[in-house]
């Protein structure tokens, strides 16, 4: 029994960190939708509903926004629904008018897309919009909806900016460890995929790539906020490691991630296969020693920890080199050099020639 | 005008929402007198995307997650105890799933979206069975409209939109081969070269979607899913030995080195056939494939493939040079392999 309940612990641990992000803004959702409910309750009002869509929308919009940006967007957001809130009032006189101002909000939604503003006014703020413009009857019911938005701003902007606010560090840090799992379930999907050639197999590993994709994406995200930050702050020690911990992972990614192409494409038995995946996994599961500590360790330490990586992998690559076949060798020698490119990326980084 | 230049997809998307919301609207407060009537514009407007594979793809998990849902939620009103408690703590679990969901699966989202919902109207009046009815009556009708307005408004449907797609991705690819150049002559910056990285793995990736999309337009059976997912892997290597040519010569500082030009105009000669390579894309009249040019190209790819493999012998370059030769080789390899499956996707 106790087994069970530490798996279960150790599982939900896991999954917590794997989509901390994600997690997190759920949590902030759910604190903000408390909040909502503890403020009906206390001042007796039966506007709950309505505050409550105004928080998720407002804190919803803001997903997208940079990091740097969170609060700043949360106003913006406010600022565009209110104004779309009381706009609406002009067309409170007859439905058709309604119908012609539902056009207008839908409308606007995809032309701000083009224009890239849509941290802005995106679905989210629209429903905010949309749904307090079909609740009006008056001017009035339009200035009392806007103001209980303001209550919802104020308590995001308390949950966001004081109970829970973005840890960029904490978040880069979850999400590379995220990355390297992600990545080595990739592996296990594609070998699956490779060896067993199922329909099944085949969407679960482009189900697993496009997650990955995701993953190096939002990683990638991550350190154009550091980078920012790194300006602002330029000797922080840090978040300099920080910024050279992520840009190695979103690198070794890279590296795996072309391997698999070439040895799908192979012309070897399979087990030569298995033997190239192994070492890819190998590759991954000693980055993982310290990427799993979600610690920032300083560039010295990580500057010495890739040179034992690249050490054991050219070391591993050399022994299987001596009995392989022309073509698996050609796998080899790249792979061998690219995991060597990241020796080289740190010390670019280490001697500031940035 | 730009509103309404009809070429622009997001314009077209933004017309093809505003009339389907607008129509909804219109028929729910006047045909169907609905009470709430932004349940069922909120549906169709999110079944509403970018082309018809992807609204039904849209439709069909907003459907699938709703009806599970209201399954639960009715078993739940009925079975489970009634308390302010026990709802409450379904309505934040159901809210957090939903939130933590939204990107990674939107059935799952959906569906604990539902919950919540059937939660809140439980919670605040006492009425959740009204809710289940309410919000499959809302789906229902606002993925049938969301789906409808995608079929029949300026439709753009993901078979359509593959062609394009694979030009882009070309052309994407080209634009790297032009950043790593001009990050050479000191016109970009690393930079640059990082951020058109970024779009052509996101173009590649939106490719693959895009054939998940037309398997939704057209079924699985008759596409030729094999094929373009060839053509799309030949691209991604293309595309990671470019990131590798990068970071050679980024991270050993090989462009300030004298015998450098030659490397640049090696990469130069690369980036010209690759060019002359996707120019036989089949996806216009004006660019059909003509088999003489095409085996007059892959020759141009063999001389080339053979000079590097020369100078590789040749032993007279540093291991990094080497290595950039490699490389260079291995993309000319790569080319020649996407001319043989452009070829291919031409027969088809």
């Amino acid at each position: 029994m106790q087994n069970i309940h530490s798996t279960f612990w150790q599982k939900s641990v896991s999954l917590w960190e794997r989509d901390y992000k994600l997690f997190i803004q759920a949590v902030r959702n759910s604190l903000a939708l408390i909040l909502v409910a503890v403020f009906s309750v206390i001042f007796k009002n039966d506007s709950s509903l309505w505050m409550g869509l105004c928080v998720l929308g407002l804190m919803q919009n803001n997903v997208i926004s940079p990091f740097w940006r969170f609060e700043y967007n949360l106003i913006l957001t406010f600022c565009v629904s209110s104004a779309g809130l009381m706009l609406g009032c002009l067309f409170l006189s007859s439905p058709l008018l309604l119908v012609v101002y539902a056009f207008f909000l839908a409308f606007l939604v995809f032309i701000v897309v083009h224009f890239k503003l849509n941290t802005i006014y995106s679905i989210w703020t629209w429903i905010i919009v949309q749904y307090g413009v079909l609740s009006e009857k008056s001017v009035d019911d339009a200035i009392q909806n806007v103001l209980f938005n303001f209550y919802a701003l104020l308590i995001c902007l308390f949950i966001c900016g004081v109970v829970l606010r973005p840890k960029i560090k904490k978040e880069c840090l979850y999400e590379m460890k995220a990355t390297l799992n992600g990545l080595s379930q990739y592996l296990v999907a594609f070998k699956k995929d490779i060896f067993l050639n199922t329909q099944k197999c085949r969407d679960s590993f482009l189900k697993e790539r496009a997650s990955v994709f995701a993953r190096l994406q939002s990683l990638d995200a991550q350190i154009k906020d550091i980078q920012n930050l790194l300006k602002k702050e330029k000797n922080s020690a840090e978040m300099e490691s920080l910024f050279l911990m992520a840009t190695l992972k979103e690198r070794l990614v890279e590296i795996v991630i072309s391997a698999l192409i070439d040895i799908r494409l192979l012309d070897v038995d399979m087990e030569k296969k298995n033997e190239a995946i192994s070492v890819l996994n190998e590759i991954i599961s000693i980055d993982m020693k310290m990427t799993g500590k979600k610690k920032i360790f300083p560039c010295k330490e990580i500057s010495e920890f890739y040179r034992q990586l690249t050490h054991h992998v050219n070391e591993k690559i050399n022994s299987i080199e001596k009995k392989s076949q022309k073509e698996i060798l050609l796998l080899y020698s790249k792979m061998q050099f690219n995991v060597n490119l990241l020796d080289a990326e740190i010390d670019r980084y280490v001697s500031h020639k940035l | 005008m730009f509103l309404i230049n009809f070429n622009i997809p997001e314009v077209r998307q933004a017309w093809r929402a505003g009339v389907v919301c607008a129509g909804s609207l219109f028929l729910s407060l006047y045909v169907l007198k609905i009470n709430s009537p932004q349940w069922v514009v909120l549906s169709a407007l999110v079944c509403l995307q970018a082309n018809f594979g992807a609204s039904l793809k849209r439709a069909k998990e907003r459907l699938l997650g709703t009806l599970l849902a209201c399954c639960v939620g009715l078993f739940a009103v009925y079975f489970l105890p009634n308390s302010g408690i026990f709802l409450s703590v379904l309505l934040l679990f159901a809210t957090v799933i939903a939130i933590y969901k939204t990107t990674l699966s939107y059935a799952y989202s959906v569906f604990a979206a539902t919950i919540a919902v059937v939660a809140v109207y439980a919670l605040f009046f006492h009425n959740g069975k009204y809710a289940v009815l309410l919000r499959l009556e809302d789906v229902a009708l606002g993925v049938a409209f969301g789906t409808l307005g995608a079929l029949f408004l300026w439709p753009d449907f993901a078979r359509k939109k593959f062609s394009s797609d694979l030009i882009l991705l070309t052309q994407n690819k080209e634009l790297l081969f032009v950043c790593i150049l001009e990050w050479i002559d000191g016109k970009k910056t690393s930079q640059e070269f990082f951020d058109q990285k970024l779009v052509s793995a996101q173009n590649n990736q939106s490719a693959r979607v895009r054939i998940m999309e037309m398997s939704y337009e057209i079924g699985r059976r008759i596409l030729p899913l094999k094929l373009y997912e060839k053509f799309i892997f030949s691209q991604e290597r293309i595309h990671y030995i470019l990131v590798t040519i990068f970071n050679v010569i980024r991270n050993y500082d090989l462009k300030d080195k004298e015998d450098f030009v030659f490397f640049r105009q090696e990469l130069e000669n690369v980036k010209s056939l690759y060019e002359s390579a996707v120019k036989f894309l089949p996806l216009s009249k004006e660019k059909t494939f003509e088999i003489e040019q095409g085996e007059c190209l892959v020759f141009r790819l063999n001389e080339f493939i053979q000079k590097m493999h020369e100078y590789e012998l040749q032993n007279n370059f540093s291991v990094h040079k080497f290595i950039l030769l490699s490389n260079l080789e291995w993309l000319a390899k790569e080319i020649k392999a996407m001319c043989l499956e452009i070829k291919d996707s031409f027969n088809f």
